[in-house]
């Protein structure tokens, strides 16, 4: 793990460099600048120093969890995606859990129903929602019940006259709503139908045969069995969700002005913000790390043949 | 009883202090509200209501803000200025302290202010309401630049900030301005009215400013009543459908008045033909100037001067000059004068849809009297780092110069073109090096009088229209839309257009 961050950490650094854009230029943003100064600013970031020891430092100052001062925000990059990770945390792991729980519920009916009408509507659906852009489905969503029907907020995340707690909670509610059921609707049918596919793959085991040839009743085959086996391979789906979090999240944040990680990185790249940006990158890698070490750690748990072997 | 009658009052009163809040809707990001260090147009907007400068502009001249009054003293390299009364929003008075302090901390501090390091040596106290600045270098742009761009802080808040590059000033900013930082969320910035400031709003509470990410978004909350104002120019499209079905958008307005930036062709003069006078008049009379305003701008455009400068810098903009026009036999005359050697030429465009479509329509014309150009369509930053380098032949771009026409000389001078480690110094990306254009504007740069200023930038009018350093399109309108449902008495005006201290002064709720 500590290889991987190290490579993460390098990574991020390089990649970065090769953006186009000469990031003190964009700090100071005026060519009259007395070319002194502008070796100032220059110095101050660190910017004047070759490539390789501006790595050193990054990764010198890395270690001790300071990852710099944004060009931009003229804070710590840390505060800024401390501040900004929970609001997009809230946004896609609520549609995510929620359309786990219920795909797994869905996709294993669906799984001992193939072939049957449910079976073949929640697939179309499926399909449909999946070939229909996140952003369109979004701007609809928004056209429906939020314009012409003024269910939601337009966008938003919070009321500006919200001071209490209890209205400040009830107001992120409300505005989280509409992005919530556009993820939820995007998520469900295809965590359903990954379900339903995996349910029909352990349904053809054998020891599905054997447990039913015991006589074990449909509901002990589905909960002992087939959930049993097919969370494993789920929780690596859901790893690979993690990694999307905040790279999907950019078109739903932009419509609905959902000021989240995916925002952040969109800005921190136009800006030139190479702090900011290389913040986000390198907390998004760990993100994912983590993520797989828990996935790694449940499957164990809920497949004692991972464990064993 | 009592308690009851005293809940519905004071819910009476809360939905009446809601109600009188402006809401505007702005594209872009509130990360800082450091006054020094503005890194996008809706904190400049901000910062704009929040703090005062000396001076400011208006109509192309400089006019006082917290400036009573002025003086410039030539052989002194001095300027000494008296104060009006002002108070910050936490109540302190402001004073010749302040302003001093306010001054000399770009200096100590080494901030990065344009210019004003090489140009401000410092300022002195005279007396409570006067305070001298003193310079390295006097010229009438110092005047028009360093008074103007400088913010008045309050000296006790920031006098124990060791690191202004890297003070965000979000907690509680404290200006003069005529609204005080009242709360933010992480998409909304909501400001109250200060009611100590003279041009304070009279009937509106204040404003709250809520960032959104796409135009789109912020129409439609515009159309639903979320807001009142949208902070940016509406696309023509639009703008002819609300003005063509008014029942569809039965609370909407458009102000249409004068814009300030000038779309124009903008020649690379250290590479040939684009060095020759003759092919840039050639190309000037190439273009259909009516065409592109009807068909890119939908009509919402003016016709540009020869002079350049646009008629919102209405002290200094010369009228009689005309715009140039259409004259195909003409262009062909002058293409046949100057060097072109039939090559195929590039021009370089920011990927907006205006600024494509206008490329578009000049590949037209320039192919119609047999010059070949392509199309280089780049995004904003890349399209600045083009520039900045002088790696392009021609470029559609904007001169901002209707509100401050002094910006001229950084456009034109030949020192700004000078290119020094392969960037170019200044905003004289086109290299324009003209000797007559230089004296005129090294002029402007030594006239301290009103007069001799306006002299100064009626010749420079007449030297750009003869030499034609670049072609000018069309004065883009600026197109507003706001809403009338929940307040009234807006205020058009056709140089600053809708959204203007005298509408936040007078706007009142229905």
């Amino acid at each position: 793990m500590v290889l991987t961050i190290f490579l993460a950490l390098t990574f991020s650094f390089l990649l970065i460099r090769l953006l186009p854009g000469d990031p003190a230029e964009r700090y100071y943003g005026d060519p009259r600048l007395p070319i002194e100064i502008k070796t100032e600013i220059k110095a101050a970031f660190g910017l004047d120093k070759p490539v390789y020891m501006q790595y050193f430092i990054f990764l010198g100052n890395a270690v001790k969890g300071d990852l710099g001062i944004s060009y931009t925000y003229r804070r710590s990059v840390v505060g800024v995606v401390m501040e900004r990770m929970p609001w997009t945390l809230l946004l896609t792991t609520v549609p995510t859990v929620l359309s786990m729980v219920l795909g797994l519920k869905i996709g294993t009916y669906i799984a001992f129903n193939r072939l049957k009408f449910f079976d073949r509507f929640m697939r179309s659906v499926a399909f449909a929602l999946n070939s229909v852009p996140t952003f369109w489905l979004a701007l609809l969503m928004v056209m429906g019940f939020a314009f012409y029907l003024p269910i939601f907020p337009l966008q938003g995340m919070i009321d500006p006259l919200a001071v209490t707690m209890p209205e400040r909670f009830f107001s992120v509610l409300r505005h989280a709503a509409l992005p919530w059921i556009t993820i939820f609707m995007v998520t469900l049918p295809s965590f359903a139908v990954h379900v339903r596919n995996l349910t029909i793959n352990i349904l053809g085991e054998d020891f599905i045969i054997t447990a039913k040839a015991k006589g074990l009743k449909k509901a002990q085959i589905r909960k002992k069995h087939v959930l049993r086996n097919a969370l494993g391979p789920l929780f690596s789906i859901l790893t690979l969700r993690v990694a999307g979090l905040v790279g999907g999240s950019v078109l739903i944040e932009t419509i609905f002005s959902w000021r989240g990680m995916g925002l952040l990185v969109l800005e921190a790249s136009r800006g030139s913000d190479y702090p900011l940006l290389q913040a986000t990158v390198l907390i998004t890698i760990i993100l994912v790390i983590v993520a797989n070490f828990v996935a790694d750690i449940l499957q164990a748990v809920f497949d004692p043949r991972v464990r064993y072997s | 009883m009592k308690k009851s009658l005293a809940f519905v009052l004071s819910l009476l009163v809360s939905v009446a202090a809601i109600a009188s809040y402006l809401n505007v809707a702005m594209i872009g990001e509130v990360r800082s509200l450091n006054p020094y260090f503005v890194s996008s147009s809706a904190e400049r907007q901000l910062i704009g209501y929040l703090y005062e400068t000396l001076l400011t502009t208006q109509g192309g001249m400089t006019v006082g803000a917290i400036a009573e009054s002025w003086e410039v003293s030539i052989p002194e390299r001095s300027m000494t200025v008296t104060l009006k009364e002002r108070a910050f929003h936490d109540g302190t008075p402001l004073t010749a302290e302040d302003v001093a302090f306010s001054f000399n901390m770009t200096v100590e501090k080494r901030l990065p202010m344009g210019p004003l390091l090489a140009w401000f040596a410092g300022a002195e106290v005279i007396n409570e309401h006067t305070v001298k600045l003193n310079f390295r270098v006097l010229n009438s742009s110092v005047i028009d630049m360093i008074p103007v761009a400088i913010p008045i802080i309050p000296k006790a808040r920031w006098k124990d900030v060791e690191r202004p590059m890297e003070f965000s000033n979000l907690e509680d900013p404290v200006g003069t301005g005529t609204f005080k930082f009242s709360r933010s969320t992480p998409q909304t910035v909501t400001f109250d009215a200060f009611d100590k400031h003279p041009d304070a709003p009279e009937y509106i509470s204040g404003i709250v400013f809520h960032l959104v990410q796409d135009q789109t978004m912020g129409f439609l909350g515009l159309v639903r009543g979320d807001y009142d104002y949208i902070a940016w120019d509406l696309d023509p499209v639009l703008a002819t459908q609300i003005l063509q079905t008014p029942s569809r958008y039965p609370d909407m307005n458009v102000a249409i008045t004068e814009g300030i930036n000038v779309t124009s062709v903008m020649f690379n003069h250290r590479r040939e033909p684009m060095n020759d006078l003759n092919f840039r008049k050639a190309i000037q009379y190439a273009v259909n100037y009516p065409e592109i305003i009807e068909r890119v701008y939908q009509g919402y455009a003016s016709e540009a001067s020869l002079g350049m400068i646009p008629s919102t810098a209405e002290y200094v903009y010369d009228g009689s000059l005309g715009a140039p026009v259409l004259d195909v036999d003409l262009a062909r005359h002058y293409l046949e004068q100057s060097d072109y050697d039939g090559r195929k030429l590039r021009i370089l465009v920011s990927s907006t849809k205006e600024q494509m479509e206008v490329a578009e329509y000049l590949k037209l014309y320039l192919g119609r009297i047999g010059i070949e150009i392509e199309v280089d369509v780049l995004g904003h930053e890349a399209v600045t780092s083009r520039l900045q380098s002088a790696d392009f032949d021609m470029a559609i771009t904007g001169y901002t110069i209707g509100a401050q026409p002094s910006m001229l000389f950084y456009h034109m001078h030949t020192s700004r073109g000078e290119i020094e480690d392969g960037r170019v110094a200044g905003y004289n990306y086109g290299g324009i090096s003209i000797p007559e254009i230089d004296a005129v504007l090294n002029r402007i740069w030594m006239s301290f009088e009103e007069t001799a200023l306006k002299q100064a930038f009626v010749d420079l009018q007449r030297m750009i229209a003869e030499f034609v350093p670049a072609v000018p399109i069309c004065v883009p309108n600026r197109v507003q839309a706001y809403s009338t449902k929940r307040f009234t008495n807006w205020q058009i005006s056709d140089v600053d257009g809708v959204f203007t201290s005298e509408t936040l002064r007078v706007l009142q709720p229905k």
